[in-house]
């Protein structure tokens, strides 16, 4: 199967996106794929007007429960673990004064994990703070989804924000690594 | 995968790769990093069944890198003074002893790599090396991580890094630990200074044996408490940096006590000879007492009827797992007084 994006080079990677309830699927190489999680990733994928989703309805929920493993904040305030990785989105703002307090509100600068969309390749690997920022929108996108899915508009409108301004940030990040790339290679001349 | 329990002695004999000496001043014991990780998309081992935590520890187990010599110990199989042996060796944490079903501990040949399986986190990756060694420490977990990693899924995030099941884990999942021997500070009562101090930089201390600065043994944990937010190497170096001022200190401590209160200092230790060569009761709180002293002494070149690996591994026999798996039976108090005793009586007679 060729990729449906640029139809050359065989497609290794499967994309999935769910936008105003209905399912998008394509079938992408790794190139392009790299290109979607990259920059513009929803604007360059339907040219969608999100503003419209947005203005929907408005729910006030109590006692949310995770997607993943079906806990509750007060769960979680009682016991001290979470109880999956996707608690994390799903309590985000209840755990960041919780973060904030154990460890002062600052990114990960650790270790970054190696990425492998489809199996392979290493798009980022030599660029830490763009790999990081590519799997927060990968995060951020998914979660995106899954409101929209839910009709969950006022929150799918804040995970768009976020992504729009993460798509800033990597631009920006790119640049910078591009022009010190270029420094560098005009320090050697 | 092979579960072979208790084979090689991992769970019935003192010997661990902690006890050789290392580092000439003798006041460093062990240095301990442990990493934090987690599956994707799998509920953390507080939210798994006893059976999603078997099938999830076997799939786990798979990933682990050939031709190590790994050992996988299903701990509900083990009797309980052998978990007690793994929890002397530092290879356990006394947290996974509290559900042992579906949990699982895999150790290399060396004992110098450990994972346990479900334990708060769905993995838990140790490297323990004797002396004050982080950066080696570090190169070992980092590599075993990525060997993993190539086959196993942990769940990461861009901005918190590692998630973890406590949010105080998070970020690179690392604690950096290091045992030390400060009874020199701890006899100049100097030790609640540096302990805040050490608060003060984010890193907690306690004791190895009993609590605070009255700890048995005179032995210290120090740890890093901040795992978000730095890299591994500024932790690792950090961890460096307090711990080598803290030697300088108990370093000054026995220098000032061997050119003020020799002969007092000399006593002691040759009591605390005469007692472990001689006693035929002893009582642990004692037994760490009185190695602590003869500890002290190695140290100072003021002893030398026994040397820092034997009086690791003699540390090691008289804990109450270590006797009970010598008897093979379970013992009344005065009995693993006599068998402590008699144990330490054979060591310092070699
Ligand atoms: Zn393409
Ligand atoms: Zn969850």
């Amino acid at each position: 199967m060729l990729c449906d994006k640029c139809g050359k080079n065989p497609a290794t990677v499967y994309y999935k996106q769910v936008i105003n309830g209905e399912l998008t699927e394509q079938h992408l190489c790794e190139e392009c794929a790299g290109d979607l999680m990259n920059f513009g990733g929803l604007g360059s994928f339907g040219q969608l007007d999100l503003n419209k989703l947005f203005s929907g309805a408005v729910q006030q929920e109590s006692g949310r429960r995770c997607p993943g493993c079906g806990m509750t904040f007060a769960e979680y305030n009682s016991g001290g673990r979470l109880g999956c990785s996707r608690c994390y989105q799903a309590f985000e703002a209840e755990l960041r004064p919780v973060i904030q307090r154990f460890h002062g509100g600052k990114r990960h600068m650790g270790k970054v994990k190696l990425i492998r969309p489809g199996g392979g390749g290493s798009v980022f690997m030599n660029n830490p703070e763009l790999a990081n920022q590519n799997y927060e929108r990968l995060a951020l996108q998914k979660q995106l989804s899954e409101l929209i899915e839910l009709e969950k508009f006022e929150e799918a409108a804040k995970v768009r924000d976020k992504i729009r301004a993460l798509d800033k940030a990597m631009q920006s990040a790119a640049a910078k690594a591009q022009s010190d790339q270029t420094g560098k290679a005009g320090d050697v001349r | 995968m092979t579960a072979v329990n208790g084979a090689a002695g991992i769970t019935t004999l003192p010997y661990v790769a902690w006890a050789e000496p290392q580092d000439e001043r003798q006041i460093v014991v062990s240095t301990r990093l442990r990493l934090a990780r987690n599956l994707t998309g799998k509920p953390f081992p507080n939210r798994l069944s006893d059976a999603e935590a078997e099938q999830l520890g076997r799939e786990m187990a798979e990933a682990l890198p050939q031709g190590e010599g790994w050992q996988v110990l299903r701990l509900d199989e083990l009797l309980e003074r052998e978990r007690g042996v793994l929890l002397e060796k530092h290879l356990l944490s006394r947290d996974i002893l509290q559900h042992t079903r579906g949990r699982l501990l895999a150790v290399n040949t060396a004992q110098t790599l450990a994972i346990m399986l479900n334990e708060e986190d769905h993995l838990r990756i140790q490297a323990i090396l004797p002396g004050l060694q982080p950066e080696a420490a570090w190169r070992e977990l980092s590599a075993l991580d990525d060997q993993l990693a190539a086959k196993l899924d942990f769940a990461y995030d861009g901005r918190l890094g590692y998630l973890t099941a406590c949010p105080s884990n998070l970020g690179t999942g690392l604690r950096a630990s290091v045992m030390l021997h400060l009874s020199g500070l701890q006899l100049l009562g100097k030790l609640d200074g540096i302990f805040r101090q050490l608060a003060q930089a984010g890193f907690t201390v306690r004791g190895v044996y009993g609590e605070g600065s009255e700890s048995r043994g005179g032995l210290f944990q120090i740890s890093n408490q901040v795992t978000l937010g730095c890299s591994e190497e500024e932790i690792i170096s950090r961890l460096r940096e307090l711990v080598e001022e803290i030697i300088t200190q108990e370093q000054q401590a026995r220098d000032w006590l061997k050119t003020n209160r020799r002969d007092w200092l000399e006593d002691k230790i040759g009591r605390a000879v005469g007692v472990l060569a001689g006693a035929h009761l002893l009582t642990g709180k004692e037994a760490m007492e009185q190695i602590s002293w003869v500890r002290l002494g190695v140290a100072m070149g003021l002893c030398d009827k026994i040397d820092w690996r034997e009086l690791n591994l003699l540390m090691l026999s008289v804990q109450t797992p270590f006797l009970l798996t010598t008897a093979g039976r379970e013992l009344a108090p005065q009995e693993r007084d006599a068998l402590r005793a008699k144990i330490a009586r054979q060591y310092m007679a070699q």
